[in-house]
């Protein structure tokens, strides 16, 4: 490469950067929240039908609205035990663990829970989770305390890359 | 009950080296020949496919399971000539399996029917405990009626994940309930009609990207080099 090539270059790779610095608006704006005080809220909560009779998953985003930063520690429900979870892909295996220490919201930022990724297990549910109904769920985080939502159980076409069903 | 099953480690180990042998083998290749004809991710790439191309391909398994209906189900004379995934997961598993499976069931409503005709969605059961056939039939068909379901003894399905060459599943956290989850092979094994499998899917594959692929794939197949 020619050097004035690499100059040439390196000038057009920084104005990409500082393009794309400059549109970096942080987190889009949502709808209403389904909950929020403490400085955080709870945004696109649902439960999509589960296949298995016993155990289901919670999706849902919470969203640093004081800039702060939290810390979501656990989740309880009126549906079964609720537990943080986290999958992660190692060596070729998927791997699902509870979250022991909770889970970040970064500050300015959200923390997703989302097909694929960290999310709150449902387990040993009574009676089954039905397509219409509702859950009641309280969060409890390090700084903003407890927020409780009803979050509804929907049929999904797909859990993956698709977001909340709307 | 479904336990550490022992030599797990080797066996991954095992794995891993086939795989690393046989990237090594298409690193060879590469300097040979550059990008040739044959190489999968070039391929891959000419198809369009988003699946991730195997450095080396992967024959279609020999193994035996029972099916949902409780039949023998012989895997590679069941499937063979024809477009086949192949997934493992558990039917207790709430997060990666139904999302998985869900988006693969999407991506297939989108295809025509006389390709989706043509192919064969089949899923093992890893959990020997808790995946009996009734229970993986009725999980099933949650998604689409029509997936093959799999289910056996803890030694039958580690016969079938090594003769697949993925990783065995084993109990990753046990809760003091009894209760507990599974770790699995992360990946979905595409075979085509060549009888081998060239691609592998992660677990973030969306319903179009199914769509695209199985759609090309059908039509195609995978060319030979």
């Amino acid at each position: 490469m020619r050097p004035d090539t690499r100059w040439r270059r390196a000038v057009f790779t920084a104005l990409l950067t500082a393009l794309a610095c400059g549109r970096e608006p942080g987190p889009p704006p949502r709808g209403a929240a389904d909950a929020a005080g403490g400085g955080v809220a709870i945004y696109e909560p649902y439960i999509p039908a589960p296949a298995a009779p016993d155990v289901a998953a919670l999706y849902l985003v919470v969203r640093d609205e004081d800039g702060n930063g939290d810390r979501l520690l656990s989740a309880r429900s009126d549906a079964g035990e609720a537990e943080l979870h986290e999958t992660r892909e190692e060596s070729g295996l998927v791997r699902m663990q509870p979250a022991r220490d909770g889970l970040p919201v970064p500050a300015g930022g959200e923390l997703r829970l989302e097909p694929g990724g960290a999310h709150v297990m449902l387990m040993n549910l009574t009676p089954p989770l039905a397509v219409g109904s509702r859950v009641h769920v309280t969060l409890e985080f390090e700084r903003a305390g407890r927020l409780s939502l009803e979050v509804p159980v929907v049929a999904v076409d797909s859990g993956v890359g698709q977001g909340p069903p709307q | 009950m479904l336990r550490f099953r022992s030599g797990r480690a080797s066996r991954r180990a095992g794995w891993l080296a086939a795989l690393l042998c046989a990237s090594s083998l298409a690193a060879c290749d590469a300097r040979d020949g550059g990008a040739t004809a044959g190489d999968p991710e070039a391929v891959a790439a000419r198809l369009g496919l988003v699946a991730t191309a195997l450095p080396a391909p992967l024959p279609r398994p020999e193994f035996s399971l029972t099916d949902t209906e409780g039949r023998r189900y012989d895997f590679r004379a069941a499937t063979a000539g024809r477009l086949t995934l192949l997934f493992f997961g558990y039917t207790s598993c709430p997060d990666v399996c139904p999302a998985q499976l869900g988006s693969l069931a999407a991506g297939l409503r989108q295809l025509p029917e006389s390709v989706r005709d043509r192919i064969v969605v089949v899923f093992v059961g890893v959990d020997a405990e808790r995946d009996k056939p009734e229970r993986v039939r009725e999980w099933l068909d949650h998604f689409d009626s029509r997936f093959v379901g799999l289910t056996g003894s803890e030694e039958q399905l580690a016969a079938a994940e090594r003769a697949a060459l993925v990783p065995t599943a084993f109990v990753d956290e046990r809760r003091p309930d009894g209760s507990y989850t599974v770790a699995h092979a992360s990946w979905v094994l595409v075979y085509t009609p060549d009888d081998q499998a060239h691609l592998r899917y992660g677990t973030g594959t969306t319903p179009t990207q199914w769509a695209h692929d199985l759609g090309v794939l059908a039509e195609k197949g995978w060319p030979a080099a």
